[in-house]
């Protein structure tokens, strides 16, 4: 949800970032993304965003794996039916074990194919506004906004106590 | 037991006196002569007399014979022996100076004892009288598996091998590396413990007490051990590439070419005749001549194992098959059982009601046994044990 | 814990691990690439002559190679432990010393991975492991423990790959802001164009938390799966139900040890004895204690089980095992993995370093003496006197197992100047944020 405009704001403190995400939740304006060197949580309670849906691709994904187990093992047999050591055709535990490291290998899997998803990962280029600060121990905001509101939003930030606010 | 080389063969308790171990290098002084050559405990020998295998010590016998072992004549007496007039073998009185020396042996065997293990079982004369009922049919063995065994269409391969008649001559050994292109190791080797023979006599010394001799006395069982085929075989679950399963005839097969050489299976054995490809080893000339075309020859890194003569049972078929014929017994003979001199061995169809294996087996039931039968391997092979006096 | 450190101390201290090393880092590298160009030249002409160049025979199959490669997996566990299970158990102390944790586990892993295609006899087809469908329609055999490794080895190599880099990526992420030149466009490129957005903290909080639960069950498992290459064995003193927790906790145990060896000479090295406190050493060394107890307490039962159960089998391994040929490998275990990590029942022994390292090095030694007791003796010894025997010890195969040693340090020394050794986001995330009034 790209508008013309960005303003980002820079903070020093975790204090004046969560009042800066307040006062622009109290004013109606939610298209922001906050910076921080960590995940804190108070932001992610101030923020209210929704659930991450990557636990659902850890599921479908152990899932998955844990059926194909039992596929490839039982399949692998019946295709080409050996006898060994007197023991039966479909073994149950050793064909259990593939199935339980498939299910964690196809988990994890599908756990990081749903984080690269989700988080737009990986990137080649990072984002013009972004700070070098952020990643060490400075927070920011970045508001999306048409012209007209531009300075609306400059000044609620630098009442709110941000460092240095720009915008492009 | 003793390869390549000869050695002093001492009684164990003489060794003990005089501190020797095996593989001490001892100085062998008679009147004519004296010689060095390692020491060799074992129970065999009398105690207060050493004996020496004469034939080694050759310098001009070619590659092999070549400086193999000692040359043990030059202990002898010129003087003929005053009855046949030939050389005095034995009766020559000599002197033990142990030197401090030692060297590691190609003994092919581990211990000299069973230790209790009943690898090879004895029954006496009584006994067998007294137990003329059947003893139970080992050719079923008693199950204890929650699984169910396999059919065997076709065939069944069993052998049965009688140890009263077995002498120990190891002939069977020299027919199998004949048959099998099985590659002679080198003396090396078989000090490291490599030796390749699928068939082996292993020799026990037991302490037997019976009631007619009275007193303790030591006998030296000896029992042909191969691939047993067992029904149950530990060996085959734990390959990771099926190089080693079940035929549908009941033999355990081992497929060469699949071989990635883990060598798990030999781990698992607990019979341990699984033998590892080390190297690539030689059949020098003329030796690659003798080769059988029949049967593969191994390369490194690959397990073999007596298969029963997989390639005479295909053979037997179908030479069956080509004279429009059944198969019978007696199609198939194993090497082992055809240079057998005492006829020992006795292989065939246990599925046939009438074939030899069978009938030995219904005829001695009492002496039936199989080697560690409680380890549930379910064995093809069921032993005759031995009946002492 | 609380440090009177801020955002800006910590990243500014656990950068400068990254900086030009000095010449005693380049004599240990190139000390260590000698001990790999060892092993790999032993491993070449071991390809080439054939196993029997190593020292194993009829019966014992299996000598060094698998020795050292259970040692390898082994330690790789308590990395996986300390970052995902204590993750997930929330304890703090784990903050500073997860990383190299981690680290201990991938390139174990790595070392470890090697060595089932150095035992293999024909390692040119070690391919027809991977489950495809080979020489008409043929797969592996799962029922095979073998196979099991390779698929649980793998599992966990990869998991734990995925965890430690994706771990790592907020930290590489601070690097590069603080680097500049062609190292700059590097660290882009291993960081992936992380900019700790909201969006993408929340989804990576979500990922890793579920990466540390699929984790936490291959640190049981996957030397679970290891011990039954013993366990789904017949033969006395590898037949035996108790071999994966006892080989768990082994694990857990010698991976300790390692991680306690590898952060004391780091943690001077670098300078950072305010993130790696003696408050971390010695809550390792409690929990070395606890495994060292657990360790000990299987192998007492073992025995008593070997006489309690009248098997004659077992009774006759653990005789050989304390009375044998390698009896005094039997006793090194209890010594150097039961009674000399007892000394930690003091906290005077578990604050004093020369203490951490004497008993950390006498527990890698026991560890690695424990899989060779298991394995060599077991084998030596089994059903059928005929066919005991002793395997020798060759040049190439002592060549192998230092290599495999070199390769591990050699790895570890990598990548300890290239990549942040201690992880800064999640120190940060330990202490009080950055406030302005």
């Amino acid at each position: 949800m790209k508008n013309s405009f960005n303003i980002v704001a820079v903070f020093s403190g975790i204090d004046t970032l969560l009042r800066g995400i307040e006062v622009l939740r109290e004013s109606g304006m939610n298209n922001f993304i906050v910076y921080s060197p960590i995940p804190h949580h108070d932001i992610e309670n101030v923020l209210h965003r929704k659930k991450s849906p990557v636990r659902i691709f850890t599921l479908v994904g152990a899932i998955t794996g844990f059926i194909s187990g039992w596929v490839l093992t039982i399949g692998s047999v019946m295709n080409y039916p050996l006898i060994v050591g007197g023991k039966p055709l479909i073994s149950v535990p050793p064909f259990g074990v593939i199935a339980y490291i498939l299910t964690i290998l196809f988990g994890v899997l599908a756990t990081m194919i749903g984080f690269l998803i989700n988080a737009r990962f990986p990137r080649l280029n990072l984002d013009k506004n972004y700070d070098e600060r952020f990643s060490s121990d400075h927070f920011g905001i970045q508001i999306f906004c048409d012209n007209s509101e531009v300075n609306k939003y400059k000044e609620m930030m630098t009442e709110v106590g941000a460092i240095e606010v720009r915008n492009t | 037991m003793m390869t390549w080389e000869n050695v002093v063969e001492i009684n164990p308790s003489d060794a003990k006196k005089m501190i020797i171990k095996r593989g001490d290098i001892l100085k062998i002084i008679s009147k004519y002569g004296e010689i060095e050559l390692p020491a060799y405990d074992h129970n065999g020998i009398k105690e207060g007399t050493i004996a020496i295998s004469i034939g080694y010590g050759h310098t001009d016998y070619g590659r092999y014979a070549k400086y193999s072992g000692v040359n043990v004549i030059g202990l002898l007496s010129s003087d003929p022996n005053i009855y046949s007039g030939g050389i005095q073998w034995s009766g020559i009185p000599v002197t033990i100076v142990k030197m401090e020396k030692t060297k590691r042996l190609a003994n092919v065997s581990g211990s000299d004892y069973s230790y209790g293990r009943n690898i090879i079982e004895t029954i006496s004369i009584n006994e067998l009288i007294n137990q003329s009922h059947s003893n139970g049919d080992h050719t079923e063995g008693n199950k204890l598996s929650i699984y169910k065994s396999h059919d065997h269409p076709k065939h069944r391969w069993g052998m049965t091998i009688d140890l009263d008649k077995c002498i120990g001559c190891s002939a069977c050994v020299t027919s199998c590396y004949a048959e099998n292109n099985v590659p002679v190791v080198g003396k090396k080797q078989v000090e490291l413990g490599r030796e390749l023979s699928w068939i082996r006599i292993e020799r026990f010394f037991e302490e037997q007490t019976t009631q007619q001799l009275e007193s303790n006395e030591m006998i030296t069982g000896f029992i042909p051990m191969m691939c047993q085929q067992c029904d149950n075989a530990p060996c085959e679950p734990v390959c990771p590439v099926y190089a080693a399963y079940h035929t549908e005839e009941g033999l355990n097969g081992q497929v060469y070419n699949r071989c990635i050489g883990t060598r798990y299976c030999a781990n698992n054995c607990p019979y341990k005749v699984r033998r590892f490809n080390w190297f690539d080893y030689d059949f020098p000339e003329p030796l690659n001549w003798q080769l059988n075309p029949d049967v593969t020859v191994r390369s490194k890194g690959v397990m073999e194992k007596c298969t029963f003569c997989i390639q005479r049972i295909v053979e037997g078929k179908m030479n069956a098959r080509i004279e429009s014929r059944q198969f019978q017994d007696g199609d198939v003979v194993t090497a082992c059982q055809q240079v057998c001199p005492a006829n020992a061995i006795i292989f065939g169809d246990l599925k046939d009601p009438n074939s030899k294996v069978n009938k030995v087996r219904d005829e001695n039931r009492s002496r039936q046994y199989r080697v560690f039968e409680e380890l549930n391997t379910e064995p093809a092979i069921v032993y005759l044990k031995r009946i002492k006096s | 814990m609380s440090f009177k450190l801020t955002y800006t101390q910590t990243d500014l201290d656990l950068t400068q691990t990254l900086n030009k090393p000095n010449r005693w880092y380049y004599v240990c590298l190139i000390l260590l690439a000698f001990g790999v160009a060892w092993g790999a030249f032993s491993w070449y002409h071991q390809i080439f002559s054939g196993i029997g160049v190593a020292g194993k025979n009829n019966p014992v199959g299996w000598y060094l190679y698998i020795t050292t490669f259970v040692f390898w997996v082994g330690i790789a566990h308590s990395g996986t432990l300390i970052s995902a299970i204590l993750f997930l158990f929330r304890v703090k102390w784990r903050a500073s010393v997860y990383r190299s944790a981690e680290a201990v586990t991938v390139f174990g892993l790595a070392t470890a991975g090697l060595f089932p295609l150095l035992h293999m006899g024909r390692v040119w087809v070690f391919y027809w492991t991977m489950p495809y469908p080979q020489m008409g329609g043929l797969f592996p055999n799962f029922r095979s423990p073998l196979i099991w490794d390779v698929f649980a080895i793998s599992t966990y190599l990869t998991v734990s790959s995925i965890f430690f880099i994706t771990g790592m990526v907020p930290d590489v992420a601070i690097v590069r802001d603080k680097v500049r030149g062609w190292r700059k466009k590097l660290y882009s490129l291993l960081a992936q164009g992380w900019q700790g957005t909201d969006i993408q903290w929340k989804h990576y909080t979500s990922a890793y938390v579920f990466l540390a639960a699929l984790a936490t069950p291959l640190v049981i498992s996957v030397h679970s799966i290891v011990s039954w290459d013993f366990a789904m064995s017949i033969i006395p003193g590898w037949h035996s139900t108790i071999f994966a927790p006892y080989f768990v906790a082994g694990a857990i145990h010698s991976g300790l040890a390692m991680v306690i060896l590898i952060l004391i000479p780091m943690r001077n090295a670098f300078r950072l004895h305010a993130y790696i406190t003696a408050h971390h050493l010695e809550s390792l060394a409690k929990f070395l204690l606890f495994t060292a107890s657990i360790v000990g307490f299987a192998y007492t039962i073992e025995v008593f089980i070997a006489w309690y159960s009248g098997n004659p089998w077992e009774r006759a391994i653990f005789l050989y095992r304390a009375f044998g040929d390698y009896w005094w490998t039997f006793w090194a275990l209890f010594v150097c993995n039961l009674f000399i990590p007892q000394l930690f029942w003091f906290k005077k022994f578990r604050r004093n370093i020369s203490f951490l390292i004497i008993v950390s090095i006498a527990v890698t030694i026991g560890m690695w003496f424990e899989r060779f007791v298991i394995i060599t003796t077991s084998l030596a010894h089994d059903f059928d006197p005929y066919s005991w025997g002793l395997p020798s010890l060759t040049l190439t195969e002592i060549g192998i197992v230092i290599g495999s040693f070199s390769w591990f340090f050699f790895l570890f020394m990598i990548f300890a100047k290239t990549l942040p050794v201690v992880s800064m986001w999640e120190v940060k995330e330990q202490l009080e944020p950055p406030k302005v009034g």
